[in-house]
């Protein structure tokens, strides 16, 4: 029995000093309960909620450099209102229960009054910070209903809507000819989004989708779905995938002679396909992609980036949270000592707009820009943040139109066509 | 913190229900179940089509009260689990257990593909969650709390009520040796279809109160892992055929695996993009440690009521 109690007790012990870890790891940032995460010395805490484990994983620690090169940016321009900023990961596991745990713990024990994040499924993290008053900014979460969220209006985007890019995507192949198509999708919200986009996009224009599909990934073979697909002979595949599985896809209808003429989303923009599936299968086939306007705040983001980690960014939406993390800043100096007081989420969110769509002097990526950026909110002048992944201007349900790009595979490499803006 | 506090233990208290319906199933019947998950999804999105807001992208909307909608969950969780019961209980250990791992997995592309019903991986929003109205959303978390609570007190309690009772004896003997219980005279086809039925039934009352807390289910939620192997190792850590002791493991195992994420902030930001692994690895020390030091989890079974008068004569 005494064993039993003394097991028992250290076991208590152990839940307990689990759960008081958050404690002690936040202390110096969130004084007290007045629900600001302001330190005495001059620190505001944000919070990170990013996929850094399961499916996802690739995604969230290549978005984590984004983040981090934002905040020493802005901090070497000395940061908003002089004082330093700071930011708390949470990993989300690129699950939704984990998710919401993730919320949870930046809204109740980090406190922070702004999130960038979550990569997906905004509409679970969007209750939890809601309510609290905190705003969410998320790099990537592309589906179209993230726009009539029920959210108090404080979930922001720095990607454009799937409704987008699915526009530029029916339209692009329209005009490469293409008479009739079909769309093979990956079966996760992402993939059903932008088929249904292109879908509509390409008949508007006249064309005809003969035959939509979706697949899982990881799959061995994919022959099914290509055959259904392959009837009334469509002119072109339009495949909606990731690497690992697009590629199996492209090999398989190829060497069964069902396609030969294919299009790709951003998804698939990765030279990976190239190097695994052969440059002169795909010689001359067009895609999309999100952004990446040759404006001068993505060259400088994209020579920071490569000064601070030495290599390009590895995967997409790294610019996307670089921008995010800059607007929070941005809209903090701006909301000045309103960013402190009782609710500051309210204040970021209310200047968020202010510091990010016209009218205003344009102010690029980059820190001699910050510093002008904070020495302008300072002395009273609007500004108009120009992100490094498009304009960032945020409408009235807090989404931004950014660019969409077409893109080539010539000579066995990904080349930029050219910079589309399309009207939502 | 308080408000983190408290939406840990709505999680606890869910993957309780969930680790005390397996418990039922493994801990005193010997069913080797690992497509549990099957059961708590089905319960989910039974509730959310029952209680969910009319959509045009998914059957539904029927908008019941929200205790018509647990009821209905625990009845479609224990009307498929008896249907799953009529093949699957024909076989035993190993086979039984890759039969409804199958079975999840059959389960969870119906849900993943069959957008008419479920709106597919989109998922349903919207859900509406009892007494919302009441607070500040912002404190809302203590009164589901108190829900949470209360539905895990009911389910102890009737556990522990059918465990003690001759039913439960029989079941236990099923566990031990199912051809001496036979020879007893005791149909062990049925009670251990009784047994399969009555946990699936909690099973789907935990993905009940998992929706209305959320408020939205998506079949990512149902993965093998989350839903599944954590109840398992929940069970495991907790204490095979002890009811207080799969809550307890349930609470643990729940407080390690989000609380692991706490660590990030202590260790240097090299080792934190790992953080995931990290969380990995503890979970499987924990198990680890457990098998080997203590195979019958942290708390044992209790006693049988004869073996304890035996132990009383010998002392």
């Amino acid at each position: 029995m005494r064993k039993r109690v003394f097991v028992l007790s250290l076991l208590f012990m152990f839940i307990c000093g689990s759960l008081m870890l958050p404690g002690c790891g936040t202390e110096e940032s969130s004084s007290g309960d007045g629900g600001v995460a302001v330190e005495e010395g001059g620190e505001i805490t944000i919070g990170a909620l990013l996929p850094m484990s399961g499916d996802l994983a690739d995604y969230g620690q290549n978005v984590q450099k984004g983040v981090n090169l934002a905040v020493k940016q802005i901090n070497e321009a000395g940061g908003p209102l002089g004082k330093k900023l700071k930011v708390v990961f949470r990993d989300c596991q690129s699950e939704p229960t984990a998710l919401r745990d993730g919320a949870e713990k930046l809204v109740n024990v980090d406190k922070v009054p702004a999130i960038i994040g979550p990569m997906i499924r905004l509409d679970v993290a969007t209750p939890v910070a809601s309510a609290n008053h905190v705003v969410l900014i998320s790099p990537s979460n592309t589906p179209t209903w993230v726009t009539t969220l029920d959210d108090d209006d404080y979930t922001f985007r720095t990607t454009a809507s799937d409704a987008i890019q699915g526009q530029v995507l029916g339209q692009q192949a329209w005009d490469c000819g293409y008479k009739t198509a079909a769309i093979l999708y990956i079966n996760d919200p992402y993939g059903g989004g932008l088929a249904e986009s292109t879908t509509v996009s390409f008949e508007k224009l006249g064309g005809k989708v003969l035959g939509t599909a979706a697949y899982d990934p990881g799959e061995v073979a994919y022959r099914m779905q290509l055959n259904e697909l392959a009837k009334g002979d469509p002119d072109v595949l339009i495949l909606i995938a990731y690497p690992e599985s697009g590629v199996v896809i492209i090999r398989e209808a190829l060497s069964a002679g069902l396609f030969d003429q294919f299009m790709f989303p951003d998804g698939m923009q990765s030279t990976q396909i190239i190097e695994d599936v052969g440059g002169d299968f795909l010689e001359g086939m067009y895609g999309t992609g999100p952004g990446a306007a040759e404006t001068p705040s993505y060259a400088t983001y994209l020579d920071d980036y490569q000064a601070e980690y030495g290599e390009k960014p590895a995967t997409a939406y790294t610019e996307n949270a670089y921008d995010g993390v800059v607007a929070i800043a941005l809209a903090i100096a701006a909301a000045g000592e309103e960013a402190f007081e009782a609710d500051p989420g309210m204040a970021i969110r209310d200047n968020l707009r202010v510091v990010c769509n016209p009218p205003g002097e344009e102010i690029n990526a980059g820190v001699e820009e910050f510093k002008k950026a904070f020495q302008m909110i300072a002395d009273g002048t609007a500004i108009n943040y120009e992100g490094a992944a498009g304009s960032i201007d945020f409408d009235e349900y807090g989404d931004t139109v950014t660019p969409i790009l077409i893109w080539k595979i010539e000579n066995g490499d990904i080349v930029p066509v050219k910079s589309v803006l399309a009207e939502q | 913190m308080v408000n983190y506090l408290s939406s840990y233990l709505v999680m606890a208290c869910i993957y309780a229900m969930l680790a005390l319906s397996l418990n039922m199933q493994w801990g005193y019947t010997g069913l080797m179940n690992f497509g549990i998950g099957a059961f708590y999804m089905v319960g989910a999105y039974t509730s959310a089509i029952l209680c969910g807001l009319p959509s045009p992208e998914h059957l539904g909307g029927f908008h019941l009260p929200i205790l018509m909608g647990m009821a209905g969950a625990a009845c479609m969780a224990g009307l498929i689990a008896y249907l799953v019961a009529i093949p699957a209980l024909k076989l035993r250990g190993g086979p039984f257990a890759i039969a409804l791992l199958a079975i999840q997995e059959t389960f969870f592309l119906i849900i993943k593909n069959e957008s008419w019903l479920t709106n597919g991986v989109w998922g349903i929003r919207d859900i509406p969650q009892p007494f919302f109205s009441l607070v500040n959303p912002r404190f809302y978390v203590f009164i589901y709390l108190i829900i949470a609570i209360v539905a895990l007190t009911l389910t102890y309690l009737s556990m522990e009520r059918a465990v003690n009772s001759p039913w439960g004896r029989v079941l236990r003997a099923i566990r031990e040796d199912e051809t001496l219980t036979d020879m007893s005279g005791k149909d062990c086809f049925n009670f251990r279809r009784q047994s399969f039925v009555f946990s699936s039934m909690v099973a789907g009352l935990a993905g009940a109160v998992y929706v209305h807390y959320t408020g939205f289910v998506s079949p990512q939620t149902f993965s093998p892992l989350m839903s599944t192997f954590l109840v398992w190792l929940m069970v495991m850590v907790g204490g095979t055929g002890n009811n207080r002791g799969v809550i307890l493991g349930a609470f643990l195992v729940w407080g390690v695996w989000v609380g692991s994420d706490f660590i990030t902030n202590l260790v240097p930001a090299s080792v934190a993009t790992q953080i995931g692994f990290i969380r990995m690895f503890l979970v499987g020390i924990i198990l680890t440690v457990t098998v080997l030091t203590r195979p019958q989890g942290l708390l044992t079974q209790k006693l049988s009521n004869i073996q304890l008068i035996e132990e009383e004569k010998h002392a």
